[in-house]
Order: C-alpha cells, then sequence, then structure tokens
C-alpha cells in the first residue's frame, strides 16, 4: 500500500533509537545498584526496630509501585487499594491455618483473586468518570471492611491470629530476626519495579500513559481504552494482594481494620503521589520520603495522642498536589537517569 | 466502473429537536482529495464524527471497502483503516513528540523497536524531526497540528479525515500544509477535509461537497461547485433560517 | 414485627436521610458550581461539631441557638479555604482532577491531626441541651427529637435553597458561572467571587448539618470519616449536579439504612446503603438526577 520512505537523514533516526535504547540500559544499571545497596543495608543498621521501619518502607514501596500501575498509568485514582491488601492477607492466612497450604501457594492464589476481583469491579466501574470511580473505589473497600468485621468464620472484629511455628522459609515465619523479611520485600520491591519497567518499554505502557492523557484521542488511535484499564487493574491488584500476603506474616496477627481500613488505601496511594504519579521512581522515593516520616511522628512525638503525622501527611500532599503535581522525581530534572523516558 | 471506497448512504442523526445532518448520501473514490464545506451549521462536524465513529447516526448506513462499519467504535475503525485529527488538537502532554507518535504506530507495529522507528520515519516525514525530544504539551500551534497528523499516518489509514487543519495559520504555514496534504494524498492515502478557508481548499481538493442545514445541496469539482446558486445562497444567508 | 415497629424504623430513617441529604448538599452545591469535589467534606462537618462544641462550653448556651453563630462562621471558613488554598488548584493546567483529589484530601488530613493535636482523640458530647435525649410522639411513634429538628431544619434549608437560587441575583449567577465559567467574566461577574461564595454557601449548610449531629452524636476527630462516605454516597446516587438529587437521595439512603439495620443487622446497616449505591452507579452512572 503505501509506505513512508525512510529520509535521507536516518542517521537522526538511528541515533534517538540508540539514545532510547541505552536510557533503558541505565535504568537496569541504576537499580541493580540500588538492590545491591539496599541488601547491604540490615548488615549495617541493626536495631531491630530501624529494622522494622525498613521492612514497612519497602512494603509500601511495593504497594504504592502496584498502585502506580493504576493510577499512573491508565490514569484511574484509586482509593480502596485497600480490597486487594486485605484480600492477600486473608486469603493467606485462612489458606493456612484451614488448608495447610503454604504461605508462598497462599499468597499466590490471594493475588490470583484479587486479580479476579479487580476485573469484576472494573468490569462496572471503568465507565464511571474521574471522582465517581474514586468513590466507587473507597465504597467496596468500605463494604468489605464491614463484611469481614461481621464474618464470624474468618475472625470477625477479632481478627485471625497466624499459627506460631518454628523458624522456616517454607512458612515465612521468623520470630527472631526480621532479616529474612526484609529480603523477601526487597525482592517484592524489586518485582514491582522490574514489571513496571517493561509495561514502560512496552506497548501497553505506550497506551496505558496515552490512556491516562486523553482517553478519548487514545481510542481515535486504536488503542483499546477498556481492555488497558484492566490489564493495568489487574496486574496492579495481584501485586497489592501479595503484599498484604507479605504483611500478614510479618505481624503474624491481622483483623478488618487492620488490612482493610481506609488508612491503608491512603497510604497505598500517597507515596505515588508524592514521589510522581506515573514515574518509574516516583512510588520509591514517595515511601522512603512518608513511612519513617509517618512511623517517626508517631512514635516520637507523644505517642498515636497527637495527629502529627497526619498534619504532616495532609501538608506534604497538599504542597506537592499544588507546587509540583507531577511529583518529587521531576526535581531531578538535570539528573536524566531519575527520570522516566523523556518525562 | 471503480468501486468507491467509502460510501455513506442516507445517513441522519437527531439530537433532541434538532435534525442536524438529514439524508445525507456522499462516496469517496480511493486517492482522491474530498473537501467537506458548508456554512456554520451546516452539519459538517456531525457527520465528520459519524464517519470517524465518534457519534453513531439514528439511521443510515456507512461502508467502507465494501465492509458496513456503521456499528464499529473508534477503535475498531482505526484498525481498519480510518484515522482522523481533532479541531482541538488532543496531544499526549505527558509524553514527547515521539512516545505520542510511537502510541498511534504499535497498533501496526508489534515491537516497540520497530514503532520507534516509523514513529521517526513519520516525524520526519511532517517535519518535525527536530522536535522529537520535545514535550507534546510545548509544541507551538502549527507543530501541534503536524503532530496530530503524524499520529494519524502512523496508523496507516486508507482514509484520512482531517478536521479544519488549515484553520488560523499564516499564509506560509498554510502552503506548508497544502504540500503536506498533497505529500500524504501521494502515499495512495484518501482524504477528507472538513474546512472553512476556502482559498487554501478549493485548489487543493478533487471535489467538494457542500452541506447546509443538514443536506448535501451541491456536489463536484470547486470550479463547478463555486459558481452554483444555491451554493452562494447558502453563504449568503440568501434563505431562511428555523 | 408489627405495623407500628416498621413505621418507626421507617420513620426514623427517613428523618436521618434529610439530615444527610443537608450534610450532602453541600457537596453537591460545591461540585455543581465548579466541577470540584472536596475530599475534606467531612473534617468540615467534623469542624463544625467541634465548633459547636467549643462555643457550648464556652458560652452555655444551648446548641439550637449557637447554631446561626456556627453556620456563619463555617460560612467564613468554606470562603476562606476557597480564596486561600482552592483558587490556586483551579489554575492546575495538567491533571487538574487528580490535583483537586489531593488537596482536598490533604487539607482533610491537616484538619483531622489538628483536631486530634488540640482536642485528643477522645469522643466528646454535648451533655444537656434543650432537645437532646428526649423524644417525641406521632400517632403512637417515639422518634428522637434531635432528629426530628434536624429533619425540620433540612427541610427549610431546601426551601430555602430553591429560593435563593430561583430568585435572587446571586442564584443566578451562580448558575451562569456553572454553565460556563469563562463566559461570566465577560458580562462583569467575577468568577472568583462566586466560587468564595459558592465553598462559604456549601461550608455553611455543611454547618448547619454539623450543628443538629452535634447534639445527638459523638464528636471525635475522625468523625468526618464516618459520615463522608454516606455524603458521597449520597451526592453521588442523586446525581453530583443536582442539590434537589442530593435531598432525593438523602431520603432514600436514609430509608434504606434504616430497613437493613432491621431486615439483616445494625452493624451491617451501612452495606445496604454500598450495595444500592453500587448498583445505581452500573445501571445509571450519572445518578438519578444528575446530568453528566
Amino acid at each position: 500500500m503505501q509506505t513512508i520512505a525512510p529520509g535521507a537523514d536516518s542517521s537522526h533516526v538511528s541515533k534517538y533509537a540508540t539514545r532510547a535504547l541505552q536510557h533503558r540500559r541505565h535504568q537496569l544499571i541504576i537499580v541493580s545498584c540500588v538492590a545491591a545497596l539496599m541488601a547491604c543495608v540490615p548488615l549495617v543498621i541493626t536495631d531491630i526496630y530501624a529494622q522494622n521501619i525498613l521492612v514497612l518502607t519497602l512494603l509500601y514501596v511495593s504497594l504504592s509501585q502496584s498502585w502506580n500501575i493504576l493510577g499512573g498509568y491508565c490514569g484511574q485514582i484509586s482509593l480502596g487499594h485497600a480490597v486487594y491488601f486485605g484480600i492477600g492477607a486473608y486469603s493467606t492466612v485462612i489458606f493456612y491455618m484451614v488448608g495447610g497450604v503454604i504461605p508462598w501457594i497462599g499468597m499466590f492464589c490471594g493475588a490470583a483473586l484479587a486479580g479476579c476481583v479487580a476485573l469484576a469491579l472494573g468490569y462496572f466501574c471503568f465507565r464511571l468518570a474521574g471522582h465517581y470511580y474514586t468513590i466507587a473505589t473507597i465504597v467496596v473497600a468500605e463494604a468489605a471492611l464491614v463484611l469481614f468485621l461481621n464474618w464470624e468464620w474468618a475472625g470477625a472484629a477479632l481478627g485471625l491470629q497466624v499459627p506460631f511455628g518454628s523458624d522456616s522459609w517454607k512458612t515465612l515465619q521468623f520470630g527472631r530476626s526480621k532479616l529474612p523479611y526484609y529480603y523477601f520485600v526487597l525482592a517484592l520491591a524489586l518485582s514491582t519495579w522490574l514489571v513496571t519497567w517493561l509495561i514502560e518499554g512496552a506497548r501497553w505502557g505506550y497506551w496505558w500513559r496515552a490512556v491516562k492523557d486523553d482517553a478519548e484521542a487514545a481510542g481515535s488511535l486504536g488503542v483499546s481504552i477498556f481492555r488497558s484499564k484492566m490489564a493495568a487493574s489487574a496486574i496492579s491488584a495481584f501485586f497489592t494482594a501479595i503484599g498484604g500476603g507479605f504483611y500478614a506474616l510479618f505481624v503474624s496477627y491481622i483483623d478488618p481494620q487492620s488490612v482493610f481500613g481506609f488508612q491503608i488505601s491512603l497510604l497505598i496511594a500517597l507515596p505515588a503521589v508524592l514521589g510522581g504519579i506515573g514515574t518509574l521512581w516516583g512510588p520509591a522515593v514517595g515511601a522512603i520520603l512518608l513511612i519513617p516520616i509517618g512511623e517517626a511522628t508517631r512514635s516520637y512525638v507523644g505517642g498515636s495522642g497527637t495527629g502529627t503525622h497526619l498534619i504532616v501527611y495532609g501538608t506534604l500532599v497538599m504542597i506537592v498536589a499544588l507546587l509540583r503535581p507531577q511529583g518529587l522525581v521531576s526535581l531531578f530534572g538535570p539528573m536524566r537517569f531519575f527520570k522516566t523516558q523523556k518525562q | 466502473m471503480r468501486n468507491p471506497l467509502l460510501n455513506v448512504s442516507n445517513i441522519t442523526r437527531d439530537f433532541a429537536g434538532l435534525r442536524a445532518n438529514n439524508g445525507v448520501s456522499l462516496s469517496v473514490d480511493a486517492g482522491e482529495i474530498v473537501g467537506l464545506i458548508g456554512p456554520n451549521g451546516a452539519g459538517k462536524s456531525t457527520l465528520f464524527n459519524i464517519i470517524a465513529g465518534a457519534l453513531p447516526p439514528t439511521s443510515g448506513q456507512i461502508v467502507l471497502d465494501g465492509e458496513d462499519i456503521t456499528a464499529l467504535t473508534p477503535p475498531e475503525r482505526c484498525k481498519i483503516g480510518i484515522a482522523r485529527t481533532f479541531q482541538v488538537v488532543r496531544s499526549f502532554d505527558s509524553m514527547n513528540v515521539v512516545d505520542n507518535v510511537i502510541v498511534a504506530s504499535l497498533l501496526r507495529e508489534r515491537a516497540v523497536v520497530e514503532a520507534r522507528r516509523r514513529a521517526l520515519e513519520i516525524l520526519e516525514f511532517v517535519e518535525l524531526e527536530a522536535r522529537a525530544e520535545t514535550l507534546a504539551g510545548d509544541l507551538t500551534s502549527p507543530e501541534k497540528r503536524r503532530l496530530e497528523l503524524a499520529r494519524a499516518l502512523a496508523t496507516k489509514p486508507k482514509l484520512l479525515l482531517l478536521d479544519e487543519v488549515m484553520a488560523g495559520l499564516t499564509p506560509t504555514e498554510a502552503q506548508r500544509g497544502v504540500e503536506l496534504v498533497k505529500r500524504v494524498r501521494g502515499l495512495g492515502t484518501t482524504i477528507i477535509m472538513v474546512e472553512h478557508v476556502m482559498e487554501i481548499v478549493m485548489p487543493l481538493v478533487d471535489r467538494v461537497i457542500v452541506l447546509d442545514l443538514g443536506r448535501v445541496i451541491a456536489a463536484g469539482r470547486p470550479t463547478e461547485v463555486i459558481t452554483d446558486p444555491k451554493v452562494i445562497a447558502a453563504y449568503l444567508g440568501d434563505r431562511k433560517r428555523a | 414485627m408489627t405495623f407500628e415497629a416498621v413505621l418507626q424504623v421507617l420513620l426514623s430513617g427517613l428523618l436521618m436521610g434529610l439530615i444527610y441529604a443537608l450534610m450532602a448538599a453541600g457537596l453537591s452545591l460545591i461540585f455543581g458550581l465548579m466541577d470540584v469535589v472536596n475530599f475534606a467534606h467531612g473534617e468540615f462537618l467534623m469542624v463544625a461539631m467541634y465548633l459547636m462544641f467549643g462555643l457550648t462550653l464556652v458560652t452555655g448556651l444551648d446548641p439550637l441557638v449557637l447554631t446561626p453563630i456556627v453556620v456563619v462562621c463555617m460560612f467564613l471558613f468554606g470562603a476562606g479555604v476557597y480564596l486561600g488554598i482552592i483558587r490556586f488548584v483551579m489554575r492546575a493546567k495538567a491533571n487538574q482532577g487528580m490535583v483537586q483529589v489531593f488537596v482536598t484530601f490533604g487539607l482533610g488530613l491537616v484538619l483531622m491531626g489538628l483536631a486530634q493535636s488540640f482536642f485528643s482523640p477522645d469522643y466528646r458530647s454535648i451533655g444537656d441541651t434543650w432537645v437532646g435525649g428526649k423524644s417525641v410522639s406521632l400517632f403512637g411513634i417515639y422518634l428522637p427529637l434531635p432528629q426530628v429538628v434536624g429533619a425540620l431544619v433540612s427541610i427549610v434549608a431546601f426551601l430555602v435553597i430553591w429560593l435563593a437560587i430561583n430568585r435572587t441575583d446571586f442564584g443566578k449567577a451562580l448558575e451562569a458561572t456553572r454553565e460556563d465559567a469563562g463566559a461570566v467574566s465577560l458580562v462583569g461577574i467575577d468568577k472568583n467571587r462566586v466560587f468564595a461564595l459558592g465553598w462559604g454557601y456549601g461550608s455553611a449548610l455543611v454547618g448547619l448539618a454539623g450543628s443538629i449531629i452535634a447534639i445527638f452524636f459523638y464528636i471525635y476527630p475522625s468523625v468526618g470519616a464516618s459520615f463522608i462516605l454516606i455524603a458521597f454516597v449520597t451526592v453521588a446516587l442523586g446525581g453530583f449536579r443536582s442539590v434537589y438529587g442530593a435531598l432525593a437521595a438523602g431520603i432514600i439512603v436514609g430509608l434504606v439504612e434504616a430497613s437493613t439495620a432491621i431486615l439483616l443487622t445494625p452493624a451491617l446497616k451501612s452495606l445496604g446503603v454500598y450495595a444500592v449505591y453500587l448498583a445505581v452507579v452500573v445501571f445509571r452512572p450519572r445518578g438519578l438526577f444528575g446530568s453528566i
């Protein structure tokens, strides 16, 4: 049919293409260095309390990264991601307690279940515009909370206690040291980063960002908006649920409020907002900032009686949303390595 | 007798109380440049959006290359070869120029690497390659128009629908635009252009279709249509409006 | 289940529903005016309730007497929030929806944190009021007096809203700005003024609701979070832009909540509301009376 012949100046073409590929490779190099660094950290920082914060921070890095796959790339702001977190947590524990299924498989089942729930919800809710969708996600998470609070078989308000056993990688239980948990969650955070990196370089990444920017224009160029959102939603839910399963094993006790509560949904979304929605490094930057600050203000400034951590979170979010909605990563402008593809 | 590429049969579109298109029929042959003109409120945008799939007709049929496409959605139409530009340019502002085009070229190329190469070639074709790494939101207005065109071309359309691409351009820019449209036709693409700027459109198109108050009132070569008394009356307002 | 018992449940639901409608009206007004969903709406309610609590402590007067003061204060608060913060949200070019969500959200968090810091998380209540703890008998059915008062206040408020929108200049300016914010400045209407007033009136309505609710409900920093979902559901159910939709939806929500409490158990009463909400948005995304 028609062909657009390569122009005489195709050297410009290949120069740009090479640069783009190099950029991608640089990102991999950076994350490898970061990973190597992070792997050494707990050998240096041995205080149990600090290690606890590290684990939580990395957990939220992976949770927020997962959230970002839907919120940042397809533009669907969910404030009810706790529903997937909770499904992952409860599935892991229940499969273990009732069926004796080892947590590794239980986590995977929980994640698959969360993915299915995401597809079902997406089917009905993706037709909702902007705010309607966000509110629907809040309602769904709240409904899950109320359900589990009253579900006797699953422990209702009292929650579930993971049965104690000896230290073992099979059951992911470690009584004395936090290190194994740390490495697990580090691997999880790296996995979610990798998934995001793969998406960014693949067709889905381009299509999802287009859908986020202008869904109708994307549609006119052949992008299936609905299918993009469904795929993003399922992947996002999958990894969020794994995080939930990990959390259940890490703290050994879960109850509806602690895994389905709105504060979870908020803490999952905020790091991405702060760090940069739709960017590769944004959620990590945001989580590293928010989680330690939250823990510090919660514990050092007079316990949970004062609302200081709320004031801090709230102010940070407002400032970033108003002044720098692209997120904090955009501050590293001159350092190209820290940006996503030509952000 | 050649089979036309596009056959629009008896398209009617009602909005609450208003009949924007009234039994509009037209056909376009492959390789033609057709201009769709008419005074304000004639129903050009409505017809344009119906052909593009953004609006369903109340009744009537659209056939492309022998296939009835009336029920297809915009993404489906794009896949079978209809691409469109938007009157108010809608670029993906968080991405740069090349990435904007890659979104479109991914429809036809499986691998991102190939899609990127094609995107860069197309940018050269529309003379935008120097701005490849600029954020789409930072382009000037004529550059944005060319980006719209580049994106549409990346989907390898059989039929290209241009929505007032010449509006608001300086004479120099308009001249470049005309050259570009001719080059696109040179690729074998069929083009339908909705336009207001007569001096630019008339010398460019092979045929003109004139709409007024929802109906086709004239169709034919530019030289014929321009002397048609019905067309002159429509533009000069010499008739009663509802 | 006797007829009287059913009637009691339904009437209680109706009363609460009217109060929910009042609470949601402000949200609907602001969104209808400028396409901004105030995610801190629940915290505005909380602020009003704490304000009432503080005033009763300081003055010793009854909440019903102090209500006008709270309403005026909330009006000023709302207008101030617009002028000081929201005005800048409107300027955001890219990602406006997202900016909106998180700016108002952040504000809510800050307000909650401030309340927790100043008042501690303890539950408070206003004791010894004219209508608190009393009930009134209607055809042999006992209804809690505060809720009856609240429902009446709500009805009056909606009447006033109707009059204001249809009869006053401001009402017309509101409608005009809603239709085309860009064009109104061309005819001499100061967009910022209209928006500030809109936020003011919207917050005043929340203040009114909060004043009444404070009479019979506990006051604590996250009380806003407890009510906000009902408010959102009410507004989304009624259609985001329709203030009258909020009235109808509020009544429906109240009735559904009360019925669910009886048909299932009180602990699950919100599930009925959520289920109805999800069903409506699936089959009629723009709500019962919404326009978009």
